[in-house]
């Protein structure tokens, strides 16, 4: 038995407390899905919590033969996050890009810049491809994984990861060398 | 700047997420009143079964409220079978 298994065995046995330790184990990686998919970032703690206070109640129905705790913990967080796209209804526009303080060396300026040119990128991905590079990119799951994740096989994964990243790449055309 | 470079730092940027010190302690305390909330639920139950159980009175108007129940399922399946037989025959 995994030292999770544990966990949550006591969870389930009544151990409410022990829950805090996933939370405290896994709050960062699901804020940081949260964030990238969801445009605006004052409510990514509200949504985590509602993604954790899911997982809580559903805890009975987890069942490691078929997902780790990650993965059924990152379906709750998908689906969460795309409720949460669909109550705020804010368009793909993003965050307001911070201002430029122009007291700054010219690469920092520079980097700022493409720094909004692929966040505008990521936001203007489909969602399904958002997710998909944010899942491998910024969480580093296995295809396998985030196939898991979304439903859908590995290979479907693969062409949204591939798309996704030439959308990126070409927001930042017209500068030398490339990103795998 | 090369873009794997730029792509890099962008993703490091991206991955670097501020947490407020008490998100788990406000995540644990919703934790906490649900089960709070399950817990009186529970009690309503068993103080609603023991009432049945141990009140003769309780006790009677729920056989009484199955069994009026019952007869009206009765007449409205005899109702439905007569209804249509009479418009089949």
């Amino acid at each position: 038995m995994t030292e999770e298994t544990g966990i949550i065995k006591a969870v389930l046995e009544g151990d409410t407390e022990s829950f805090r330790l996933l939370v405290q184990r896994y709050q960062k990686p699901v804020i940081r899905m949260i964030a990238n998919l969801v445009n605006d970032r004052h409510i990514c703690e509200d949504v985590a919590q509602d993604v954790f206070l899911a997982a809580y109640k559903k805890l009975p129905s987890f069942d490691p033969a078929r997902s780790s705790f990650s993965t059924w913990l990152f379906v709750i967080t998908r689906n969460k996050s795309i409720n949460a796209i669909k109550k705020s209804r804010i368009p793909s526009t993003g965050n307001p890009p911070e201002n430029p303080d122009f007291s700054e060396p010219v690469d920092t300026l520079i980097r700022n810049e493409l720094f909004v040119k692929l966040d505008q990128a990521l936001n203007s991905l489909n969602p399904e491809h958002r997710r998909a590079l944010v899942l491998a990119e910024f969480e580093n799951l296995s295809y396998e994984q985030i196939a898991q994740i979304e439903g859908v096989r590995i290979g479907t994964i693969k062409s949204r990861i591939n798309r996704a990243k030439h959308r990126l790449r070409s927001a930042l055309d017209g500068i030398n060398g490339d990103f795998q | 700047m090369k873009d794997h470079k730029v792509y890099e730092s962008w993703k490091q940027a991206k991955s670097q997420i501020d947490i407020s010190q008490n998100f788990t302690g406000r995540v644990m305390n919703q934790v906490y009143q649900l089960e709070q909330s399950r817990k009186s639920r529970r009690l309503k139950m068993e103080r609603l079964i023991e009432l049945i159980s141990f009140h003769p009175l309780a006790k009677t108007g729920l056989v009484m409220a199955g069994a009026v129940t019952g007869i009206v399922r009765l007449i409205i399946m005899i109702h439905t079978i007569l209804s249509n037989g009479v418009i089949n025959g």
